[in-house]
């Protein structure tokens, strides 16, 4: 009696120790699955559609000890499409507005002999008239 | 008029550099605005202001500063060449009087000798090298031996009688020499007699004549109107070639996403005067395309700018529509901001030449696109005078003669003459609140699908019921990655297109 008993307390054991777990899989989807018409497209509420982004460009202006008014250029690296041109008093701060295409991440200011390339972060971009200080070598 | 010309030109010189200084000085506490007040800050604005140093820094340290919270410190001196330590001048023109500037010693006996010197160059158009010095002339020194004062000293020097008041530009260079020991110089409080006439901005050179024939303050060289008062600068948008703005004109209902309904090229040039104020919008308008049936109007409006600083429009094209009226200035009547119709019916502006529509089936005559230059001149009196900030180029359709119907880009504002009933209605999904122009969304479905395209160059649209996805490869991902992917998506870069799938000119 107590090896039937125990005969059927080892195949109960077996029965649960083979019961298949239903592990639940992933949905398979394919990473590389597109909108192919237009109407299936899902864009974010704040996605801008233009393919141009405004961007402004702070100026820190210079304390001069004669006033230098002159044209300031704002073009792209390469110099060849200018964004801005205007009159400048150089110990002015003000925001320059421009606009330029989406992929472009600097631009070049140009004012008189001073050209500097800057940065656009967050449709935002700062130039100062400040030179480059070079290392005076000690004698 | 040659004697006019001539008081004109003194004037220009005389208005473009203002003589406001007669000394030329510096006291070493300057550093730009926002740049913190050290040491390195304070002597790169010198250096900006057209001052030069030759193995001198500035210096904070209290044992060893002038007057103020900063002065100049040499480098140890060890010859008496003058070229060896210095402080030298921005260029001047030299007047009467002494050249003032304090100095101490930071070792009463850790030297030999100790001598100051003083000498001025004239400036040199021909010389080869980029500050354009001429020689440099000695002109008076100061020595000092063992026990060297440690406090304060007043030095002055007469300026040389040979260019004071010579109406030339010469720079001043003061020289901190010596020989044995280390003791250094601590320098403050540089005054030279002179009127300042250094360019910071033409890498410190003299002060130039600038040629201006009209008289604007905008240099001839670059003045875009040399001749002109009233116009200096052009502003381009897009800043190179032109821009494609594409549109669906089934609104407020989705549309079949061809963006060929209308078709146009853009690109215009906003005048600024030497104040930086436009005086007016050249507008060049290329329509390409009517993909549709509907006699579609154009018009843009230039958002919140009160049409009455419009003077006149001139180069649109309307003809007759009931629905247009402008005011004597060409802006539209019963606006809240300036709104200009271009043309009231796109099919006068590119008449059909048989079969569905103009420009959008290769198997149909191809229409030459009609080009259209439009003028708005603005108002530049005083405070009613407009910057480049102000314009803010809002162009739509109206459907169909119907002037409430519009379309525009996405997420601008209608004008005050939309049919406010129609928002919110089939597939739009603008806020509300419309009539008070404080919407954040206009002119997109649920999904934020939008009713027209603004496009960087003068890209092809899609054939007639192409779906723009068959003709732009990688227009969804750009979409969906909320623009950080193909930003290029529009360009013929190989790749992006489907050339099968756009209307390319036969």
């Amino acid at each position: 009696m107590k090896i039937k008993n125990l005969f059927y307390v080892l195949l109960l054991l077996t029965i649960v120790s083979c019961k298949k777990e239903y592990v639940e899989l992933p949905e398979v989807t394919s990473p590389n699955e597109k909108a192919t018409s237009f109407r299936e497209l899902n864009t974010q509420e704040n996605f801008d559609w233009a393919t141009q982004k405004n961007v402004a460009i702070s100026v820190q202006g210079l304390k001069t000890q004669v006033p230098i008014n002159r044209t300031i250029k704002v073009s792209s690296v390469d110099g060849n499409t200018t964004y801005y041109t205007g009159l400048y008093l150089m110990e002015t701060s003000n925001v320059l507005a421009i606009k330029v295409p989406s992929p472009v991440t600097e631009v070049k200011v140009t004012y008189g002999s001073i050209e500097k390339i800057v940065k656009i972060a967050a449709n935002k971009a700062n130039f100062s008239f400040m030179p480059d200080v070079v290392e005076i070598p000690a004698q | 008029m040659k004697f006019i010309k001539i008081i004109l030109t003194f004037l220009i010189v005389s208005s473009s550099v203002i003589v406001e200084a007669q000394t030329v000085s510096t006291d070493c506490e300057t550093a730009a605005p926002l740049a913190p007040r050290r040491p390195e800050n304070c002597q790169a604005f010198d250096i900006a202001n057209c001052w030069a140093f030759g193995a001198v820094t500035y210096t904070t340290n209290a044992t060893q500063r002038i007057t103020g919270t900063m002065s100049m410190r040499s480098n140890s001196p060890t010859n008496l060449d003058p070229s060896a330590c210095w402080v030298k001048s921005p260029w001047l023109k030299p007047g009467t009087g002494n050249i003032t500037f304090k100095i101490k010693f930071e070792a009463a006996a850790a030297a030999t000798i100790r001598r100051v010197i003083l000498s001025y160059c004239p400036y040199n158009a021909s010389s080869i090298t980029a500050h354009k010095e001429g020689t440099m002339v000695l002109f008076d020194s100061i020595s000092y031996a063992p026990n060297l004062p440690l406090t304060a000293q007043s030095l002055s020097f007469a300026v040389p009688s040979a260019i004071a008041n010579s109406g030339q530009p010469y720079k001043i260079r003061i020289s901190f020499v010596g020989s044995g020991g280390t003791t250094r110089y601590n320098m403050d409080d540089f005054v030279i007699p002179g009127t300042y006439w250094a360019d910071p901005s033409n890498s410190c050179l003299p002060l130039p004549v600038i040629q201006d024939a009209d008289a604007d303050g905008v240099a001839d060289a670059e003045d875009a109107y040399p001749n002109d008062a009233s116009r200096a600068y052009n502003n381009w948008y897009p800043a190179a070639g032109k821009g494609t703005l594409m549109y669906e004109d089934l609104w407020p209902s989705m549309g079949d996403y061809d963006f060929n309904d209308y078709v146009c090229s853009y690109r215009y040039n906003l005048v600024t005067n030497a104040s930086n104020k436009v005086v007016e919008m050249k507008l060049n308008i290329t329509s390409r395309a009517i993909g549709a049936s509907n006699r579609n109007g154009f018009a843009f409006q230039l958002d919140n700018l009160d049409p009455s600083k419009i003077l006149t429009v001139s180069g649109t094209s309307t003809n007759g529509a009931e629905w247009v009226s402008n005011a004597a200035n060409g802006t539209e009547n019963g606006q809240t901001y300036a709104n200009v119709i271009i043309f009231d019916d796109a099919f006068k502006m590119l008449p059909s030449p048989g079969g569905s529509g103009v420009n959008v089936d290769l198997n149909n005559p191809y229409v030459t696109p009609t080009e259209m230059n439009l003028t708005i001149s603005f108002t530049t009196a005083g405070a009613a005078a407009i910057g480049l900030s102000d314009i803010s180029f809002n162009p739509y359709i109206i459907i169909n003669q119907e002037r409430g119907r519009e379309v525009h880009l996405p997420n601008f504002a209608p004008s005050a003459k939309a049919n406010q009933a129609l928002f919110g209605t089939e597939d739009d999904d603008s806020s509300k609140g419309l009539g008070k122009m404080v919407s954040l969304k206009y002119y997109k479905t649920k999904n934020n699908l939008p009713w027209a395209l603004s496009v960087e160059g003068e890209v092809p649209y899609p054939t007639e019921k192409t779906d723009i996805l068959g003709a732009y490869l990688h227009l969804a991902e750009w979409a969906e990655s909320n623009g950080t992917v193909y930003t290029n998506w529009f360009t013929s870069e190989e790749g992006n297109r489907n050339n099968t799938k756009l209307y390319i000119q036969p």
